[in-house]
Protein backbone atom coordinates (compact mmCIF):
# COMPACT_ATOMS: atom_id res chain seq x y z
CA UNK A 1 0.00 0.00 0.00
CA UNK A 2 1.47 3.47 -0.86
CA UNK A 3 0.24 6.01 1.12
CA UNK A 4 -0.39 9.38 -0.38
CA UNK A 5 -0.34 12.78 1.54
CA UNK A 6 -2.77 15.73 -0.14
CA UNK A 7 -1.54 17.05 -3.08
CA UNK A 8 0.91 19.51 -3.96
CA UNK A 9 -0.23 20.93 -7.28
CA UNK A 10 -3.48 21.80 -8.97
CA UNK A 11 -5.04 23.52 -5.58
CA UNK A 12 -8.04 25.17 -6.99
CA UNK A 13 -9.04 28.85 -6.43
CA UNK A 14 -12.51 30.02 -6.25
CA UNK A 15 -12.68 32.33 -9.53
CA UNK A 16 -13.65 36.15 -9.05
CA UNK A 17 -13.33 37.01 -5.16
CA UNK A 18 -9.81 38.56 -3.91
CA UNK A 19 -7.57 35.59 -2.27
CA UNK A 20 -8.17 36.34 1.43
CA UNK A 21 -4.08 36.18 1.36
CA UNK A 22 -4.43 39.44 0.51
CA UNK A 23 -6.51 40.39 3.16
CA UNK A 24 -4.00 38.20 5.60
CA UNK A 25 -1.15 40.60 3.98
CA UNK A 26 -3.31 44.47 4.75
CA UNK A 27 -3.96 43.00 8.15
CA UNK A 28 -0.03 41.99 8.97
CA UNK A 29 0.77 45.67 8.06
CA UNK A 30 -1.70 47.36 9.93
CA UNK A 31 -0.61 45.19 12.70
CA UNK A 32 3.02 46.60 12.19
CA UNK A 33 2.01 49.77 12.17
CA UNK A 34 0.10 49.98 15.12
CA UNK A 35 2.55 48.20 16.93
CA UNK A 36 5.01 50.41 16.20
CA UNK A 37 3.44 53.43 17.09
CA UNK A 38 2.38 51.89 20.19
CA UNK A 39 5.95 51.39 20.91
CA UNK A 40 6.68 55.49 20.17
CA UNK A 41 3.86 56.28 22.52
CA UNK A 42 4.76 54.14 25.09
CA UNK A 43 8.49 55.10 24.71
CA UNK A 44 7.74 58.96 24.82
CA UNK A 45 10.32 61.23 26.40
CA UNK A 46 7.82 62.54 29.74
CA UNK A 47 5.62 59.58 29.52
CA UNK A 48 2.85 57.80 27.16
CA UNK A 49 -0.27 59.89 28.06
CA UNK A 50 -3.71 57.95 27.88
CA UNK A 51 -4.67 59.70 24.62
CA UNK A 52 -1.50 58.68 22.44
CA UNK A 53 -2.74 55.25 23.34
CA UNK A 54 -6.20 55.28 21.57
CA UNK A 55 -4.69 55.28 17.76
CA UNK A 56 -2.30 52.65 18.37
CA UNK A 57 -4.43 50.35 20.33
CA UNK A 58 -7.20 50.38 18.10
CA UNK A 59 -4.92 49.62 14.67
CA UNK A 60 -4.13 46.92 16.65
CA UNK A 61 -7.65 45.98 17.04
CA UNK A 62 -8.27 46.36 14.03
CA UNK A 63 -5.51 44.72 12.69
CA UNK A 64 -6.51 41.03 15.08
CA UNK A 65 -10.04 41.76 13.73
CA UNK A 66 -8.76 41.46 10.45
CA UNK A 67 -6.40 38.34 10.68
CA UNK A 68 -9.71 36.53 12.21
CA UNK A 69 -12.02 37.66 9.47
CA UNK A 70 -9.91 36.81 6.74
CA UNK A 71 -8.95 33.23 8.17
CA UNK A 72 -12.46 32.30 8.06
CA UNK A 73 -12.53 34.30 4.57
CA UNK A 74 -10.13 31.58 3.54
CA UNK A 75 -11.72 28.50 4.92
CA UNK A 76 -14.64 29.48 3.20
CA UNK A 77 -12.74 30.54 -0.25
CA UNK A 78 -11.33 27.15 0.27
CA UNK A 79 -15.18 25.14 0.73
CA UNK A 80 -16.17 27.64 -2.75
CA UNK A 81 -13.36 26.52 -5.16
CA UNK A 82 -13.85 22.99 -3.85
CA UNK A 83 -17.13 23.50 -4.96
CA UNK A 84 -16.56 24.30 -8.02
CA UNK A 85 -13.75 22.00 -8.83
CA UNK A 86 -16.67 19.34 -8.34
CA UNK A 87 -19.37 20.66 -10.47
CA UNK A 88 -16.47 21.33 -13.49
CA UNK A 89 -15.32 17.50 -12.63
CA UNK A 90 -19.23 16.11 -12.48
CA UNK A 91 -19.89 18.59 -15.76
CA UNK A 92 -16.68 16.95 -17.54
CA UNK A 93 -17.99 13.49 -17.09
CA UNK A 94 -21.57 13.96 -18.19
CA UNK A 95 -20.22 15.99 -21.57
CA UNK A 96 -19.03 13.16 -24.35
CA UNK A 97 -17.33 15.86 -25.88
CA UNK A 98 -14.92 16.24 -23.37
CA UNK A 99 -13.65 13.08 -23.26
CA UNK A 100 -14.21 12.53 -27.13
CA UNK A 101 -11.66 15.15 -27.49
CA UNK A 102 -8.45 13.34 -26.44
CA UNK A 103 -9.06 10.16 -27.97
CA UNK A 104 -8.02 9.85 -31.43
CA UNK A 105 -9.69 9.31 -34.21
CA UNK A 106 -8.15 7.48 -37.24
CA UNK A 107 -10.17 7.49 -40.44
CA UNK A 108 -11.11 4.33 -42.27
CA UNK A 109 -11.90 4.16 -45.74
CA UNK A 110 -14.02 7.02 -47.56
CA UNK A 111 -14.35 8.90 -50.90
CA UNK A 112 -11.83 11.45 -50.51
CA UNK A 113 -11.18 14.93 -51.80
CA UNK A 114 -8.57 15.92 -54.10
CA UNK A 115 -5.85 17.28 -51.52
CA UNK A 116 -3.58 20.59 -52.45
CA UNK A 117 -3.56 23.90 -50.20
CA UNK A 118 -6.14 25.34 -48.58
CA UNK A 119 -7.54 21.97 -47.52
CA UNK A 120 -8.06 21.46 -43.79
CA UNK A 121 -5.36 19.06 -41.93
CA UNK A 122 -7.56 15.68 -41.79
CA UNK A 123 -5.67 12.36 -42.65
CA UNK A 124 -7.88 10.23 -44.32
CA UNK A 125 -6.86 6.05 -45.34
CA UNK A 126 -7.14 5.48 -49.29
CA UNK A 127 -6.07 2.34 -50.85
CA UNK A 128 -3.94 1.22 -47.62
CA UNK A 129 -2.43 4.85 -47.61
CA UNK A 130 -3.32 7.82 -45.37
CA UNK A 131 -2.49 10.87 -47.32
CA UNK A 132 -1.79 13.69 -45.27
CA UNK A 133 -3.39 17.44 -45.49
CA UNK A 134 -1.27 20.51 -45.67
CA UNK A 135 -1.75 22.59 -42.14
CA UNK A 136 -3.32 26.09 -42.95
CA UNK A 137 -5.62 27.79 -45.44
CA UNK A 138 -3.27 29.70 -47.86
CA UNK A 139 -6.49 31.01 -50.16
CA UNK A 140 -7.60 32.36 -47.19
CA UNK A 141 -4.51 34.26 -46.07
CA UNK A 142 -4.27 35.69 -49.28
CA UNK A 143 -7.09 37.53 -48.76
CA UNK A 144 -6.63 38.26 -44.91
CA UNK A 145 -2.96 39.53 -45.99
CA UNK A 146 -4.59 41.58 -49.18
CA UNK A 147 -7.31 43.17 -46.87
CA UNK A 148 -4.20 44.20 -44.78
CA UNK A 149 -2.72 45.92 -47.42
CA UNK A 150 -5.75 47.72 -48.71
CA UNK A 151 -6.48 49.11 -45.10
CA UNK A 152 -2.39 49.60 -44.71
CA UNK A 153 -2.14 51.56 -48.14
CA UNK A 154 -5.29 53.72 -47.78
CA UNK A 155 -4.17 54.91 -44.35
CA UNK A 156 -0.97 56.34 -45.64
CA UNK A 157 -2.85 57.65 -49.25
CA UNK A 158 -5.39 59.32 -46.72
CA UNK A 159 -2.90 60.77 -43.97
CA UNK A 160 -0.53 61.84 -47.18
CA UNK A 161 -3.21 63.80 -48.47
CA UNK A 162 -3.61 65.66 -44.89
CA UNK A 163 0.16 66.40 -44.69
CA UNK A 164 0.33 67.69 -48.26
CA UNK A 165 -2.69 70.05 -47.66
CA UNK A 166 -0.74 70.96 -44.34
CA UNK A 167 2.03 71.98 -46.14
CA UNK A 168 -0.23 74.14 -48.77
CA UNK A 169 -1.22 76.20 -45.48
CA UNK A 170 1.83 76.36 -43.88
CA UNK A 171 0.47 74.77 -41.10
CA UNK A 172 3.41 73.07 -38.82
CA UNK A 173 1.55 70.46 -36.75
CA UNK A 174 -0.85 69.83 -39.94
CA UNK A 175 2.44 68.57 -41.42
CA UNK A 176 4.67 66.73 -38.81
CA UNK A 177 1.28 64.49 -37.03
CA UNK A 178 0.33 63.43 -40.17
CA UNK A 179 3.41 62.76 -41.87
CA UNK A 180 4.93 60.68 -38.95
CA UNK A 181 1.41 58.95 -39.23
CA UNK A 182 2.14 58.55 -42.69
CA UNK A 183 5.69 56.98 -42.54
CA UNK A 184 4.80 54.62 -40.07
CA UNK A 185 1.89 53.09 -41.96
CA UNK A 186 3.99 53.35 -44.86
CA UNK A 187 6.75 51.12 -43.31
CA UNK A 188 3.52 48.64 -42.39
CA UNK A 189 2.54 48.20 -45.40
CA UNK A 190 5.74 47.98 -47.82
CA UNK A 191 6.43 44.62 -45.05
CA UNK A 192 2.34 43.14 -45.65
CA UNK A 193 2.83 44.03 -49.37
CA UNK A 194 6.17 42.06 -49.12
CA UNK A 195 4.08 39.10 -47.27
CA UNK A 196 1.33 39.34 -49.66
CA UNK A 197 3.66 38.89 -53.09
CA UNK A 198 5.87 36.46 -51.20
CA UNK A 199 2.44 34.19 -50.79
CA UNK A 200 1.06 34.92 -54.21
CA UNK A 201 4.67 33.68 -55.46
CA UNK A 202 4.52 30.64 -53.59
CA UNK A 203 0.41 29.75 -54.06
CA UNK A 204 0.78 30.24 -57.80
CA UNK A 205 4.37 29.13 -58.59
CA UNK A 206 5.01 26.07 -56.09
CA UNK A 207 3.13 22.73 -56.65
CA UNK A 208 1.42 20.67 -53.91
CA UNK A 209 3.57 18.81 -52.33
CA UNK A 210 1.74 14.95 -51.43
CA UNK A 211 2.64 13.05 -48.23
CA UNK A 212 1.32 9.98 -47.31
CA UNK A 213 1.83 7.03 -44.64
CA UNK A 214 1.37 3.46 -45.18
CA UNK A 215 -0.65 3.65 -41.96
CA UNK A 216 -1.18 5.70 -38.92
CA UNK A 217 1.62 5.17 -36.72
CA UNK A 218 1.49 4.36 -32.91
CA UNK A 219 4.78 4.99 -30.78
CA UNK A 220 7.26 2.90 -31.10
CA UNK A 221 6.01 1.99 -34.51
CA UNK A 222 7.52 2.33 -38.09
CA UNK A 223 6.08 3.44 -41.07
CA UNK A 224 6.60 3.83 -44.79
CA UNK A 225 6.24 7.85 -45.96
CA UNK A 226 6.28 9.03 -49.18
CA UNK A 227 6.94 12.40 -50.29
CA UNK A 228 6.41 14.29 -53.45
CA UNK A 229 6.84 17.98 -54.70
CA UNK A 230 6.06 18.79 -57.82
CA UNK A 231 5.96 22.04 -59.90
CA UNK A 232 9.08 24.15 -61.75
CA UNK A 233 11.40 24.39 -59.06
CA UNK A 234 15.11 24.87 -59.02
CA UNK A 235 15.65 23.37 -55.50
CA UNK A 236 18.42 24.73 -53.24
CA UNK A 237 17.59 22.55 -50.04
CA UNK A 238 14.38 20.08 -49.45
CA UNK A 239 14.40 19.16 -45.68
CA UNK A 240 11.70 16.73 -44.43
CA UNK A 241 10.98 16.21 -40.99
CA UNK A 242 9.15 14.75 -38.26
CA UNK A 243 8.34 17.23 -35.42
CA UNK A 244 6.07 17.29 -32.28
CA UNK A 245 4.55 20.48 -31.48
CA UNK A 246 3.47 21.30 -28.09
CA UNK A 247 -0.05 24.46 -27.98
CA UNK A 248 -0.68 26.11 -24.90
CA UNK A 249 -3.33 28.55 -25.23
CA UNK A 250 -3.74 31.02 -22.37
CA UNK A 251 -5.67 34.95 -21.68
CA UNK A 252 -3.37 37.90 -20.98
CA UNK A 253 -5.26 40.63 -19.97
CA UNK A 254 -7.88 41.00 -22.59
CA UNK A 255 -5.97 38.99 -24.97
CA UNK A 256 -5.92 35.40 -26.03
CA UNK A 257 -2.17 34.25 -27.04
CA UNK A 258 -1.03 30.71 -27.98
CA UNK A 259 2.35 29.59 -27.39
CA UNK A 260 4.28 26.67 -29.34
CA UNK A 261 7.14 25.10 -28.77
CA UNK A 262 8.81 21.65 -30.61
CA UNK A 263 9.89 19.35 -28.27
CA UNK A 264 10.92 16.44 -30.91
CA UNK A 265 12.32 16.84 -34.25
CA UNK A 266 13.85 14.49 -36.46
CA UNK A 267 15.40 15.13 -39.79
CA UNK A 268 13.66 12.40 -42.11
CA UNK A 269 15.26 13.30 -45.75
CA UNK A 270 17.17 15.99 -47.34
CA UNK A 271 18.14 16.99 -50.90
CA UNK A 272 20.02 19.58 -51.91
CA UNK A 273 20.37 21.12 -55.50
CA UNK A 274 17.84 19.13 -57.51
CA UNK A 275 15.31 20.53 -59.97
CA UNK A 276 11.22 19.02 -60.90
CA UNK A 277 9.37 19.94 -63.79
CA UNK A 278 6.12 18.79 -64.33
CA UNK A 279 7.35 15.30 -65.96
CA UNK A 280 9.84 14.77 -63.26
CA UNK A 281 8.75 15.48 -59.31
CA UNK A 282 10.87 15.07 -56.44
CA UNK A 283 9.71 12.02 -55.06
CA UNK A 284 11.14 10.06 -52.08
CA UNK A 285 9.89 7.21 -49.69
CA UNK A 286 11.95 7.17 -46.25
CA UNK A 287 10.68 4.60 -43.31
CA UNK A 288 9.04 7.01 -40.05
CA UNK A 289 9.95 5.62 -37.10
CA UNK A 290 7.52 6.83 -34.15
CA UNK A 291 10.31 7.05 -30.94
CA UNK A 292 9.64 4.60 -28.30
CA UNK A 293 7.60 6.41 -24.93
CA UNK A 294 6.25 9.22 -27.11
CA UNK A 295 3.61 10.99 -26.47
CA UNK A 296 -0.03 10.23 -28.46
CA UNK A 297 -1.92 13.36 -29.86
CA UNK A 298 -3.96 15.21 -27.48
CA UNK A 299 -6.02 18.30 -28.27
CA UNK A 300 -8.37 19.90 -25.64
CA UNK A 301 -9.52 23.17 -25.07
CA UNK A 302 -6.99 24.82 -24.65
CA UNK A 303 -4.10 22.78 -24.93
CA UNK A 304 -2.54 20.79 -27.92
CA UNK A 305 0.37 17.92 -28.73
CA UNK A 306 0.39 17.44 -32.37
CA UNK A 307 2.79 15.41 -34.58
CA UNK A 308 3.36 16.70 -38.20
CA UNK A 309 5.87 16.11 -41.39
CA UNK A 310 7.06 19.62 -42.03
CA UNK A 311 8.69 20.22 -45.13
CA UNK A 312 11.01 23.04 -45.66
CA UNK A 313 12.32 24.21 -48.77
CA UNK A 314 15.02 26.72 -50.31
CA UNK A 315 14.42 27.31 -53.53
CA UNK A 316 16.71 29.23 -56.16
CA UNK A 317 15.20 32.63 -57.34
CA UNK A 318 11.73 31.98 -55.40
CA UNK A 319 10.68 32.44 -52.08
CA UNK A 320 11.10 29.69 -49.49
CA UNK A 321 8.10 27.78 -48.41
CA UNK A 322 7.30 25.65 -45.30
CA UNK A 323 4.66 23.40 -45.04
CA UNK A 324 3.09 20.91 -42.11
CA UNK A 325 1.32 18.05 -42.89
CA UNK A 326 0.32 16.53 -39.09
CA UNK A 327 -1.15 13.48 -38.67
CA UNK A 328 -2.84 11.25 -35.40
CA UNK A 329 -0.70 9.30 -33.06
CA UNK A 330 -3.10 6.94 -31.07
CA UNK A 331 -1.68 5.55 -27.80
CA UNK A 332 -0.22 2.69 -27.92
CA UNK A 333 -3.00 -0.16 -27.52
CA UNK A 334 -5.83 1.82 -28.35
CA UNK A 335 -8.63 0.51 -30.48
CA UNK A 336 -8.96 2.18 -33.66
CA UNK A 337 -11.50 4.69 -33.67
CA UNK A 338 -13.58 4.61 -36.77
CA UNK A 339 -15.17 7.91 -37.96
CA UNK B 1 2.74 20.45 10.09
CA UNK B 2 -0.08 17.98 11.27
CA UNK B 3 -1.14 15.14 9.26
CA UNK B 4 -3.57 15.42 6.52
CA UNK B 5 -6.67 14.45 7.95
CA UNK B 6 -8.35 12.51 4.76
CA UNK B 7 -6.04 10.15 3.65
CA UNK B 8 -5.68 8.49 0.02
CA UNK B 9 -3.86 4.57 -0.31
CA UNK B 10 -3.44 3.64 -3.71
CA UNK B 11 -2.94 -0.16 -4.15
CA UNK B 12 0.55 0.16 -6.63
CA UNK B 13 3.70 0.40 -5.26
CA UNK B 14 4.87 2.96 -7.20
CA UNK B 15 1.59 4.87 -8.20
CA UNK B 16 2.20 3.46 -11.82
CA UNK B 17 -0.75 2.13 -13.79
CA UNK B 18 -1.04 1.20 -17.57
CA UNK B 19 -4.06 2.04 -19.78
CA UNK B 20 -7.22 -0.50 -19.09
CA UNK B 21 -5.91 -1.18 -15.44
CA UNK B 22 -8.09 -0.65 -12.58
CA UNK B 23 -7.11 2.06 -9.83
CA UNK B 24 -8.06 0.73 -6.78
CA UNK B 25 -7.19 1.99 -3.03
CA UNK B 26 -8.85 3.00 0.09
CA UNK B 27 -10.07 6.13 2.11
CA UNK B 28 -9.67 6.98 5.50
CA UNK B 29 -10.36 10.10 8.19
CA UNK B 30 -7.48 9.72 10.31
CA UNK B 31 -9.46 11.57 12.94
CA UNK B 32 -11.44 8.65 14.35
CA UNK B 33 -13.89 11.17 16.52
CA UNK B 34 -15.17 13.17 13.72
CA UNK B 35 -19.17 12.63 12.95
CA UNK B 36 -19.76 10.78 9.80
CA UNK B 37 -19.95 12.86 6.57
CA UNK B 38 -23.00 13.79 4.71
CA UNK B 39 -21.55 13.42 1.51
CA UNK B 40 -18.00 11.81 -0.10
CA UNK B 41 -17.23 12.56 -3.24
CA UNK B 42 -14.69 10.32 -5.34
CA UNK B 43 -13.18 11.56 -8.62
CA UNK B 44 -10.87 10.15 -11.01
CA UNK B 45 -9.73 12.70 -13.59
CA UNK B 46 -6.93 13.98 -15.22
CA UNK B 47 -5.96 17.86 -15.50
CA UNK B 48 -3.46 19.85 -17.47
CA UNK B 49 -1.01 22.25 -16.11
CA UNK B 50 1.97 24.54 -17.69
CA UNK B 51 1.46 27.69 -19.76
CA UNK B 52 -2.16 27.79 -20.94
CA UNK B 53 -5.54 27.33 -19.15
CA UNK B 54 -6.29 24.47 -17.11
CA UNK B 55 -8.37 21.71 -18.89
CA UNK B 56 -9.25 18.62 -17.55
CA UNK B 57 -11.81 15.46 -17.93
CA UNK B 58 -13.15 13.07 -15.75
CA UNK B 59 -13.41 9.14 -16.00
CA UNK B 60 -15.20 8.69 -13.09
CA UNK B 61 -17.22 10.71 -10.18
CA UNK B 62 -19.16 9.41 -7.77
CA UNK B 63 -21.46 10.99 -5.13
CA UNK B 64 -21.98 8.40 -1.77
CA UNK B 65 -24.53 9.77 0.65
CA UNK B 66 -24.95 6.99 2.53
CA UNK B 67 -27.77 3.97 2.58
CA UNK B 68 -31.11 3.50 4.13
CA UNK B 69 -31.13 6.94 5.80
CA UNK B 70 -27.55 6.36 7.21
CA UNK B 71 -24.64 8.82 6.72
CA UNK B 72 -21.68 7.23 4.32
CA UNK B 73 -18.54 5.69 6.24
CA UNK B 74 -15.61 8.29 6.92
CA UNK B 75 -13.69 5.79 5.38
CA UNK B 76 -13.99 3.42 2.17
CA UNK B 77 -12.50 1.86 -1.26
CA UNK B 78 -12.62 2.91 -4.46
CA UNK B 79 -12.05 0.89 -7.74
CA UNK B 80 -12.01 2.20 -10.97
CA UNK B 81 -10.74 1.12 -14.39
CA UNK B 82 -8.49 3.53 -16.53
CA UNK B 83 -8.83 4.91 -20.21
CA UNK B 84 -6.49 4.12 -23.06
CA UNK B 85 -5.36 8.28 -22.79
CA UNK B 86 -4.60 10.99 -22.15
CA UNK B 87 -1.31 9.35 -20.80
CA UNK B 88 0.40 11.31 -18.27
CA UNK B 89 2.82 13.51 -19.96
CA UNK B 90 5.67 16.00 -18.70
CA UNK B 91 6.06 18.94 -21.70
CA UNK B 92 7.08 22.05 -21.88
CA UNK B 93 4.27 23.55 -22.14
CA UNK B 94 1.65 20.87 -21.48
CA UNK B 95 1.98 18.51 -18.70
CA UNK B 96 -1.23 16.08 -18.14
CA UNK B 97 -1.41 14.96 -14.43
CA UNK B 98 -3.52 12.17 -13.26
CA UNK B 99 -5.44 12.46 -9.82
CA UNK B 100 -7.88 11.09 -7.47
CA UNK B 101 -9.81 12.97 -5.03
CA UNK B 102 -11.68 12.32 -2.50
CA UNK B 103 -14.39 15.17 -0.47
CA UNK B 104 -16.31 14.74 2.39
CA UNK B 105 -18.95 17.74 3.73
CA UNK B 106 -20.30 17.69 6.60
CA UNK B 107 -24.02 19.30 7.54
CA UNK B 108 -22.48 22.24 9.54
CA UNK B 109 -20.29 23.14 6.02
CA UNK B 110 -16.78 21.70 7.09
CA UNK B 111 -14.97 20.14 4.83
CA UNK B 112 -11.69 17.83 4.06
CA UNK B 113 -10.26 16.99 0.49
CA UNK B 114 -7.52 15.05 -0.11
CA UNK B 115 -5.92 13.81 -3.17
CA UNK B 116 -3.80 11.70 -4.51
CA UNK B 117 -1.61 11.72 -7.93
CA UNK B 118 -0.75 8.98 -10.04
CA UNK B 119 1.11 8.29 -13.44
CA UNK B 120 -1.01 6.66 -15.96
CA UNK B 121 1.45 4.95 -19.15
CA UNK B 122 5.12 5.37 -20.34
CA UNK B 123 5.45 8.22 -21.64
CA UNK B 124 9.11 9.97 -21.43
CA UNK B 125 9.77 13.38 -20.31
CA UNK B 126 10.60 15.94 -23.29
CA UNK B 127 12.62 19.03 -23.80
CA UNK B 128 12.23 21.71 -26.09
CA UNK B 129 14.28 21.81 -28.87
CA UNK B 130 16.26 24.96 -30.15
CA UNK B 131 15.35 26.39 -33.45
Amino acid sequence: MNERRRRTGHIPRVQGQVPAGCGLAFSGIFMLGGLAALVGALTRAGGAQAGDLVLPLLLCAGAVWGVVHNMKKSRHQRILAEDQLAKRLEASLESPTEAARVTPTIHREKPVPDSGPGMPARPLRRVGRVVLQSEGRPGCNLVGNFVVVVFLVGAVAFLGAMTWQGLGANHGAGVLCPGIGAIFFLIGAVAALKHLVKGLLVYAGVGPTEVTLSALPRPGEAVELSVSQSGNLRIKDFALQLVCVESATYTQGTDTVTDTKIVFRRQLLRRKEVSTDAVRPLEATVPLEMPTGAMHSFKSKKNEIAWKVRVEVELHGWPDFTREFPFEVAPPGAPEAVS
Amino acid sequence: MSADPLLIRLDSEDNHYQPGEVLSGTYELTDGEAAHPQTVEISVYWHTEGKGDEDLGTVHFERRTGEQGNLPEPAGVFQVPLPASPLSYDGVLVKIIWCVRVRMKWVEGRQEVGAAEFRLGNVAPVEEVPG
